[in-house]
């Protein structure tokens, strides 16, 4: 990868740089805008904060053993000491692709985990990879219910788009013609093991209503431009060797970089976006380096902001002028409300004795998913609105789980080195409600190491998600004493927000500038070429895992971004 | 009833030996005393023990590096009683008791560690840090399993599964994977 081309410094003499395009981000959107906006013969400046990762060359750990670490992937006190949120989320096999919370702080009105990744690739690296439509149940449910806004598409608008990105990015999984979780293009689906097929069994005789199935993944299980299928080793988070699942790196990145069009500037903080009051657009942007500490211009004629949800209103109610003093493009007040991320605390365990001889081989890197089944139809009875997917796993215990068991010597041996009973461990992924009152906004004082305002979160899950949490752990224990699983126990973590990591909202699409940021193209109502298509655009959060949505609707804008530069409107 | 126990000077007494700052070095003069009770837990078979695959360096490493203080000087302190058990009933170092007699002095300890209520065992753990002898069984199945010969000749490593097959016969003897 070549680093960039030109560099200009806003303070020097020499001429600043002019591009057709700047996206800023390098993640899973990020990488999506560039690479559109380069097939389409942009001259794009892609602006990442972190450094470079380069595909397999920078995976150092991903072809480790357990043993060949000091000690095997446990995390010393002075780490989680140091770095208590990233010390959650990751150890030592992958902590390299996770923002250490000492060099970027942010303010807990109420607490929040905010899960960043600050490298070419971003999240992409790290990301779950589980891909699901969302339906006009989702993208209808504010208009029927009166809730917030309407979103400002339907689903016939964006299923091309989800088609686009799926035969690209390569997703595995199973047709099942649901309406509220619409099949896409998938590879052949991974399997499901004894114990998960049995629950499944027992869900289908027990209601006609629900299904379990295997988890839609973009983890590859055929040859794709290159890359290999996956090898179940379920070790993706260090970033996998073979190509075997989607990230910038491995995918967008490079394709961009084939076009001859791409220019990647790694270290460089975008601190604020250039308005130009005479135009009425977006000229450029202004970045640190995050290296040096200077500062430098860049220009361009369209601007896509990929800096993850909260990182993008960070960066647009930073970027004021005369013309916007709260904020760029926030005539509407609405920038910074509306957060949500997805619950993911409460769900149901069981262990079965069935099945005893019965073993897997592999490590397949996803679990299984019973798709929503509550309220796909009006007034059915239930004290929640929205819904949620289940998601699990089965497995026998194995020896992280037997060594509570009594006793010494060779039969404690045996225990924790033979495969014990089946289990199967299920929650729910369920939707949050935008508030207007669940907010980021900008500390009037705190800032971190470049000067930049330390971003402040105020957040919380309220009544309709805990209720849905409630019925979650109803209705996970009731399958799985169903199909008889013994020794059920429901649960719920009461994790804090932002620990599923689908940070969604505060920058919302709308019909009407009044009351909405960007519209159905993701373009800033008050400003036409700057264009947002991460999680910040999402008028509500749905219930599904919210990646391919910004990758297709960010492959529409795009689209409609590039029709529009062409027509001269922009 | 239960909580008032537990709220007795007995426990005052131990929390504040267990915030102040750990002798480590004292640790480290008991590494054969620790490979001892590890191999009494994992003992060599047809297969590794915990001696074999230096579960000893693991144990230390970890409660020097990888524990707060409050599980560190518990673990120490449980180290402790532990020897003077010893020398008390059995009028000698664990290392020159009897086979038998090392199986009962374990059990011993795993009997006094566990409380009948496992709401209380989670209190407890909460506040006093984990009891030395459940601390050390973990870290000993933990050395263990996650070394190179627990993993590869203990239990079954499958580096390079490749192939994912969700429901195969269970071979005889059929160890269970070392990772997941």
């Amino acid at each position: 990868m070549r680093y960039f081309a030109t560099k200009s410094k806003i303070m020097g003499n020499t001429v600043a740089a002019t591009f057709d395009a700047i996206v800023i981000g390098s993640g899973i959107s990020g990488g999506w805008a560039a690479m559109e906006l380069c097939k389409k013969g942009l001259k794009t400046l892609l602006l990442e904060r972190g450094r470079n990762v380069e595909h397999i060359t920078d995976y150092g750990t991903a072809n480790l053993n357990p043993w060949d670490f000091k000690f095997r992937l446990n995390k010393t006190d002075k780490e989680i000491q140091a770095n208590p949120l990233r010390s959650q989320y990751a150890d030592e096999s992958n902590k390299h692709f996770f923002a250490s919370d000492v060099d970027h702080p942010y303010v807990q009105e109420k607490p929040f985990s905010w899960v960043r990744g600050y490298q070419i690739g971003g999240r992409s690296l790290t990301w779950g990879r589980q891909c699901y439509r969302l339906s006009d149940l989702d993208f209808e449910a504010n208009l029927k219910e009166g809730i917030a806004v309407d979103w400002p598409l339907r689903y016939k608008e964006i299923a091309p788009w989800y088609d686009y990105v799926e035969k690209f990015i390569g997703v595995s999984g199973r047709a099942e013609g649901l309406a509220h979780l619409p099949d896409g293009h998938f590879l052949p689906p991974m399997e499901l093991n004894c114990i998960e097929n049995h629950l499944a069994d027992s869900i289908r005789k027990s209601d006609q209503n629900r299904l379990l199935t295997i988890a839609r993944v973009a983890n590859l299980t055929k040859n794709l431009d290159g890359r290999q299928p996956c090898k179940n080793r379920n070790l993706c988070s260090r970033g996998c060797p073979y190509g075997a699942y989607f990230s910038s790196n491995s995918s967008t990145i490079p394709a961009a970089f084939e076009t001859g069009n791409l220019t990647l500037r790694p270290y460089a903080i975008v601190s604020e976006i250039l308005y130009d009051s005479k135009s009425q657009k977006a000229i450029g942007v202004r970045i640190v380096d995050t290296l040096t500490g200077e500062s430098f211009e860049y220009y361009a004629r369209i601007i896509f902001v990929n800096a993850s949800t909260i990182a993008t209103t960070g960066l647009l109610l930073n970027s004021t002028s005369t013309r916007f003093p709260n904020g760029l493009g926030n005539d509407s007040g609405e920038l910074g409300h509306n957060l949500m991320d997805h619950h993911s605390s409460a769900g149901a365990y069981g262990t079965h004795e069935q099945f005893q001889d019965r073993y897997y081989k592999g490590r397949r890197p996803c679990g299984f998913i019973i798709p929503r089944f509550r309220n796909l139809m009006p007034n059915s009875g239930l004290n929640f609105l929205r819904g949620y997917n289940i998601h699990g796993d089965g497995e026998r215990q194995e020896w992280q789980n037997s060594m509570e068991a009594n006793g010494f010597g060779e039969s404690f041996k045996k225990h924790i080195t033979t495969p014990g009973p089946w289990t199967v461990w299920m929650a729910a992924w369920g939707e949050c409600l935008p508030y207007k009152d669940n907010t980021v906004s900008l500390h009037a004082t705190k800032k971190d190491k470049w000067g930049l305002p330390q971003i402040v979160i105020d957040f919380s899950f309220k009544d309709n998600e805990h209720k849905m949490m409630d019925d979650a752990m109803d209705t996970s224990q009731e399958m799985l004493l169903a199909a008889g699983f013994k020794g059920v126990n429901s649960f719920n973590y009461r994790k804090p927000g932002g620990a599923t990591v689908h940070e969604m909202g505060t920058c919302r699409m709308g019909r009407d500038p009044k009351n909405s940021v960007l519209n159905g193209n993701n373009q800033l109502h008050a400003v036409n070429n700057v264009f947002i298509t991460d999680g910040s655009c999402m008028t509500s959060s749905a219930s599904q895992n919210p990646s391919l949505t910004y990758m297709a609707l960010t492959a529409r804008a795009c689209d409609f971004a590039v029709k529009e530069l062409k027509k001269g409107n922009i | 009833m239960l909580i008032s126990a537990l709220v007795s000077y007995l426990f005052i007494y131990k929390w504040i030996n267990i915030i102040s700052n750990p002798n480590l070095s004292l640790l480290h003069k008991k590494k054969s005393l620790i490979a001892e009770i590890a191999e009494i837990m994992i003992p060599r078979t047809e297969t590794p023990g915990a001696k074999d695959v230096k579960v000893e360096d693991f144990i230390l490493g970890m409660i020097e590096f990888c524990t707060d203080i409050k599980t560190q000087n518990s673990f120490i302190n449980g180290l402790e009683r532990f020897e003077l058990h010893c020398l008390n009933n059995y009028h000698h170092s664990f290392l020159k008791c009897s086979h038998q007699e090392q199986i009962q002095i374990l059990t011993y300890f795993e009997k006094d560690a566990k409380f009948r209520y496992n709401i209380i065992n989670k209190i407890n753990n909460k506040i006093l840090g984990k009891p030395f002898i459940v601390k050390f069984k973990e870290l000993a199945v933990e050395g263990y399993c996650t070394s190179k010969l627990g993993a590869t000749i203990g239990l079954a490593y499958d580096y390079l599964p490749v192939r994912y097959d969700g429901c195969v016969i269970l071979q005889q003897n059929q160890k269970s994977w070392a990772t997941r």
